[in-house]
C-alpha cells in the first residue's frame, strides 16, 4: 500500500516536472534576443518594409499575444501536430527522427564505453592505490580529461583523419559509397571511430572518479578485510563485493547520463560534421527557430525526466539496502 | 601465463581496432580513388610503342567533392538561407544576365542584342534550347512568371526587385520587355543578374513557395540528391545550352568547421570549399604543390559603425578624431597583408573609377586637437580623458565572437584609442545577438543600442551602385543600410535632387556623395578584403575565379570552348 502511494507521488511528481519543462521550453526560446524575421525572409530581410515584416510574423502567429501562442503551442503538441522548421522548411518530427539515431550512436556509444573504461580504471587505481601504477592511472586519466575536448578532436581529425587516412574526416558514414550489410556496418563503426575516441576523451573521468572513490571506501570496510582473512582469493573479492558494491553509485551516474543522450554534442558534431541533434539545436538557437528549438529541448527534456524515472525505478533493483525502505 | 592474459584483450583490442582500419579503408577505397580526367591523364600518358586503338577512349566522368559551409535546405530561391547558398543556387537556376570574371555584367539565357532605352525599357530574346530539369521548356512566359511570382511573397528576398516592374510584355516564344516603374541604371546587376528563372508548372498557385520541396531550376546542374544536414549532390545537364559541364558530378558535404574542411583539402579529400580561408593560411596551402591559393577582389566592406545618435558620437568632430586616433591603413595590413584593398573616407573601394582616392591619415595629434577643441582636455590618473561631469571617456565596441579577425581588429583599435585617452571596451557576442544591438529586428527605423561595432556587408551590397545611398540616406526606405543613423541634410538633398538617367549620372552623384561623408563621417571603413580561398588542381585543372566571385561559379565548370 505504501509501495503503491509511493510510487503514484514520483509519477505526479514527475509529471509535475514534464509540465514544468513544457512550459519553459515555449518561453525560453522567447527570451533570447531578437527573432525569427531573418529566417523567415532570408538574406534581404533588410529591404522589407516594417508593415511587410509584420505581415511574415502574422502569417507563423508571431504577433499574437504570447498567452494566445501558449496555447496553439499546446494544442499542436498535443495533437502530434508539431508543424515545419523555419529554417530548414520541413516537418519538425521529420528532422528530429533523421537525427535521433545518430545522436543514440555516438552518445550511447560514448557512454558504454566512458562507462566500462572510466569504471575499470576507477577500480585499477583504487585497488593500487599505494603503488606508482595507481599514481599514474589517476594522473594520467586526471591529464588526459583536462584536454580540451576541441583541441583533441582536432588534433585526431588532422592526425589521423588527414595525415594517416586512417579514418574519415566528415560524416557518419560514407555519403558518397552507398554500402550496404557489414559493409555498412564497418563504414559507419570507422566514421564513429574519432567523434567517439573524442568524446570519451572527455568523458570517462566522470566514472573514472566514481568508481575510485566508491572502490576506496568500499576496500576500508571491514568485511572486505575478513573477507582477506578468510582466504577468499583477491580476484574473488574484486569481483564479487569490490565490484558490486562499487556498481551502486556508477549506475546512478549511467542512469543521469542517460538523460542526455538525446542532447547531442554540438563541439563534436560540428568538428566531424556528425548529424547530431546538438548542432540541429544549436543552428536553431542561431536561427531564433522557435518550433524547432521547442521540440527539440522538449524531446531531449523528456528523455532527461524518464531517465531519472527509470534510475529511481531500478535503483532498489541495484541496491538491496533500498528494497523495503517505503515500507516504514 | 598471467602476463598473457593481462595482456590478450588489450591485444584483441588492438587487433580489432587495426582491423576496422582496414576493413573500411577497402570498403571504402571506390568513392575516393574514382579517378578523374586529370588524374587519368598523369597516370597513363600516350604511349607510341603500344598500338593505337581505333576509336578516342572516352574520358572518365568527372566527379568533385566541394565542401558546402551551410545547409542551404533545397537551394531553391524561395529556401536558401545565405550567400553560399546564392553562390551554389547558381548553378542549378539560371539568371537572364550574369557578372562574368571581371565583374561585368554579360548576357547568359539571352542574346547579345539586347536593347536598353532610358535605362527604363529593355527588349531581349532567350537564346534557344533552353530546357528546365523536368524537361519543361524555358520560354518568355516562363521568364514572366519568374519575374512576376516572388512580388507578393512574404519570404521572397527577390519582391523589391520585382516591385520595380511596371510590366512584362511577352512578344513571342522567346522574346520579352520588360519596362520599369523608373529608370533604374543597377537593373541588369541588381534585378537580372538576382532574379532565378523557375518553372510555373512548379510554383503556379503555390501560395507558400517555401513549402516546393523539388528545386528544379534550368542552371547546368541539377540537384540530384539533397540530405537535411549532410549533403547535396548536384548532376550536370546534359545537352546544356552552353555546353555539357566540365565535371559531372559534384558531391557537396555540409561542414560547418573551417578546420575540418582545410585538413579535407590538404588530405586531398575536398577539392575545394565555399568558404574563405584567413590569411595565416595561405603558406600552408600555397606549399602544397596540388593546391592553388586564389585571392579576389571581394566587395563585402569591413566596417566599425558608429552610432551616429548617440552622444558624443553624434558630434562630427569626434567621429573625424576617431579616424585620425585609429591607424586604420596599419590595422588593414596587420589583419589582412597583402589581401585587401585599405579602406578610404568615402566608403567606397578605391579601385572603382569614380571613387574618391581620399585616404585615411593616422595622426594622434591631429585626434587630441580635435579632442581638446570638444572638452576633452583633463585626464585621469590612467590617461583616459574626462567628459565635463569628471566621467573618464569610456565607449564599448560590440563585436561578433564567431569572428577572431574582427576581435583583432577591436584589439588594435583599443590600443590606438588608449593613445589619445579613449578607453575602448571590448564586448564579443554571438551574431545573432550582436545584431538585435546594431540592426533590431533588420529595420534601421527600429534604431540602435551601440556606441561602436565591427561590421560587413555582403559582396552583393557592396557591389551595387546604390550601396553608398542605402547606407548613409536618412530615410529608412531608402537608406535601409543605414545601421549607423547618419544623418545629412547635404547627403539627403542630392540624392533626393538628383536625375539619374544613365550610368555617367550615377556616378557623378556618387562622387558628390562621397565628398559628404569624407566630410562627415558616419562609419569608417577599415578595408576590403579579398576572397581569399583555395583548389585542388590536381583533381581538376578547370577552376575559374574573378572579381567578387566564388571558384564555384558557372564558369569554373564550363566545357572548354
Amino acid at each position: 500500500m505504501t509501495e503503491r502511494r509511493e510510487m503514484r507521488k514520483r509519477i505526479l511528481h514527475y509529471l509535475l516536472l514534464l509540465a514544468l519543462v513544457i512550459t519553459v521550453n515555449f518561453f525560453l526560446p522567447r527570451l533570447l534576443p531578437g527573432s525569427p524575421i531573418k529566417t523567415l525572409t532570408g538574406e534581404e530581410v533588410g529591404s522589407l518594409t516594417a508593415a511587410e515584416k509584420q505581415g511574415i510574423l502574422a502569417a507563423y502567429d508571431l504577433d499574437k499575444p504570447l498567452g494566445k501562442q501558449f496555447l496553439l503551442y499546446l494544442r499542436n503538441l498535443f495533437t502530434l501536430n508539431w508543424g515545419n522548421s523555419y529554417s530548414k522548411r520541413q516537418p519538425i518530427w521529420r528532422l528530429i527522427r533523421s537525427r535521433t539515431g545518430w545522436t543514440l550512436l555516438l552518445a550511447g556509444s560514448n557512454l558504454l564505453v566512458s562507462t566500462v573504461i572510466g569504471s575499470l580504471l576507477g577500480l585499477f587505481a583504487a585497488s593500487h592505490r599505494q603503488s606508482r601504477r595507481g599514481a599514474a592511472a589517476l594522473i594520467g586519466s586526471t591529464v588526459i580529461s583536462s584536454l580540451p575536448s576541441f583541441w583533441v578532436a582536432m588534433i585526431l581529425l588532422s592526425v589521423f583523419g588527414a595525415q594517416l587516412g586512417w579514418f574519415p574526416l566528415y560524416g557518419a558514414y560514407d555519403l558518397w559509397g552507398k554500402y550496404t550489410g557489414f559493409a555498412r556496418f564497418l563504414d559507419i563503426l570507422r566514421h564513429l571511430a574519432l567523434p567517439l575516441i573524442t568524446m570519451v576523451f572527455t568523458s570517462f573521468m566522470m566514472f573514472f572518479t566514481t568508481a575510485r572513490y566508491g572502490a576506496l571506501q568500499v576496500l576500508s570496510d571491514d568485511y572486505i578485510k575478513m573477507a582477506y582473512m578468510r582466504g577468499i582469493s583477491p580476484g574473488r573479492v574484486r569481483r564479487a563485493y569490490v565490484l558490486r558494491n562499487t556498481w551502486i553509485p556508477v549506475f546512478t551516474m549511467v542512469m543521469l547520463d542517460v538523460g542526455y543522450l538525446l542532447s547531442g554534442s554540438v563541439l563534436i558534431e560540428t568538428v566531424f560534421s556528425y548529424p547530431g541533434l546538438g548542432s540541429l539545436m544549436q543552428e536553431a538557437v542561431r536561427a531564433r527557430d522557435y518550433p524547432l528549438i521547442q521540440y527539440t529541448f522538449l524531446v531531449s527534456s523528456t528523455l532527461t525526466i524518464f531517465a531519472m524515472f527509470l534510475a529511481d525505478l531500478c535503483q532498489p533493483l541495484v541496491d538491496p539496502r533500498l528494497r523495503g525502505a517505503g515500507d516504514e | 601465463m598471467k602476463s598473457v592474459k593481462r595482456l590478450l584483450p588489450l591485444l584483441l583490442a588492438v587487433l580489432m581496432v587495426l582491423s576496422l582500419c582496414a576493413c573500411g579503408s577497402n570498403a571504402a577505397a571506390p568513392a575516393k580513388t574514382e579517378p578523374t580526367a586529370a588524374a587519368e591523364a598523369q597516370a597513363e600518358p600516350a604511349s607510341e610503342a603500344t598500338p593505337e586503338p581505333t576509336q578516342e577512349p572516352t574520358p572518365e566522368p568527372v566527379t568533385l567533392t566541394i565542401a558546402i559551409t551551410k545547409d542551404e535546405n533545397s537551394l531553391a530561391p524561395f529556401t536558401y538561407v545565405s550567400a553560399t547558398g546564392l553562390t551554389v543556387n547558381r548553378l542549378v537556376y539560371d539568371t537572364l544576365f550574369t557578372p562574368d570574371m571581371e565583374n561585368n555584367v554579360v548576357p547568359w539565357m539571352v542574346e547579345d542584342d539586347y536593347t536598353v532605352e532610358n535605362n527604363q525599357v529593355y527588349t531581349m530574346k532567350l537564346l534557344p534550347g533552353q530546357f528546365f530539369h523536368n524537361g519543361d521548356p524555358v520560354n518568355a512566359e516562363a521568364v514572366k512568371f519568374s519575374f512576376e511570382y516572388p512580388g507578393d511573397k512574404n519570404v521572397s528576398g527577390q519582391r523589391k526587385v520585382c516591385n520595380k516592374i511596371e510590366s512584362i510584355e511577352v512578344l513571342g516564344e522567346l522574346e520579352l520587355r520588360f519596362t520599369l516603374k523608373t529608370p533604374d541604371v543597377n537593373f541588369l546587376r541588381d534585378g537580372f543578374c538576382l532574379i532565378r528563372i523557375i518553372d510555373p508548372a512548379v510554383y503556379e498557385g503555390v501560395e507558400d513557395p517555401t513549402t516546393v520541396e523539388a528545386s528544379i531550376g534550368s542552371g547546368m546542374y541539377k540537384l540530384a540528391e539533397y540530405k537535411t544536414g549532410e549533403y547535396y549532390v548536384l548532376e550536370a545537364v546534359d545537352g546544356y545550352f552552353r555546353g555539357t559541364p566540365a565535371v559531372q558530378t559534384i558531391n557537396m558535404p555540409i561542414m560547418g568547421d573551417s578546420t575540418a574542411i582545410q585538413q579535407g583539402i590538404l588530405s586531398g579529400e575536398l577539392a575545394a570549399s565555399t568558404g574563405n580561408i584567413g590569411m595565416e593560411m595561405v603558406e600552408t596551402f600555397a606549399a602544397n604543390p596540388d593546391l592553388a591559393v586564389v585571392a579576389n577582389a571581394d566587395y563585402g566592406p569591413t566596417i566599425i559603425n558608429i552610432n551616429n545618435e548617440r552622444a558624443p558620437f553624434d558630434q562630427v568632430d569626434f567621429r573625424r578624431a576617431l579616424t585620425y586616433a585609429i591607424d586604420v591603413n596599419g590595422i588593414c595590413q596587420m589583419i589582412y597583408g597583402d589581401y585587401a584593398l585599405p579602406g578610404a573616407p568615402g566608403c567606397l573601394r578605391t579601385d572603382l573609377p569614380y571613387a574618391n582616392q581620399t585616404a585615411y591619415t593616422y595622426d594622434p595629434a591631429k585626434a587630441v586637437e580635435l579632442l581638446e577643441g570638444l572638452g576633452y582636455t583633463e585626464l585621469n590618473a590612467d590617461g583616459i580623458r574626462l567628459d565635463k561631469d569628471g566621467n573618464p571617456l569610456h565607449i564599448q565596441i560590440l563585436s561578433y565572437a564567431e569572428s577572431p579577425q574582427r576581435t583583432r581588429i577591436c584589439e588594435l583599435m583599443k590600443e590606438d584609442l588608449a593613445e589619445v585617452g579613449i578607453e575602448l571596451e571590448l564586448v564579443t557576442m554571438d551574431m545573432d545577438t550582436a545584431d538585435t544591438y546594431i540592426w533590431p529586428d533588420f529595420d534601421v527605423a527600429n534604431g540602435r543600442d551601440y556606441d561602436l561595432s565591427t561590421w560587413g556587408w555582403g559582396t552583393a551590397a557592396g557591389n551595387s551602385y546604390t550601396y553608398l545611398i542605402s547606407l548613409c540616406h536618412s530615410d529608412p526606405g531608402i537608406g535601409t543600410y543605414n545601421v549607423c543613423g547618419f544623418k545629412s541634410e547635404r547627403f539627403d538633398a542630392l540624392v533626393n535632387g538628383a536625375t539619374i538617367t544613365s550610368i555617367a549620372d550615377m556616378e557623378e552623384l556618387l562622387r558628390q556623395l562621397q565628398e559628404v561623408v569624407i566630410d562627415e563621417v558616419p562609419l569608417i571603413t577599415i578595408g576590403c578584403p579579398d576572397k581569399l580561398q583555395v583548389v585542388n588542381t590536381a583533381l581538376y585543372d578547370g577552376w575559374q575565379s574573378g572579381k567578387g566571385a566564388n571558384v564555384v561559379n558557372i564558369y569554373s565548370f564550363l566545357p572548354d570552348a
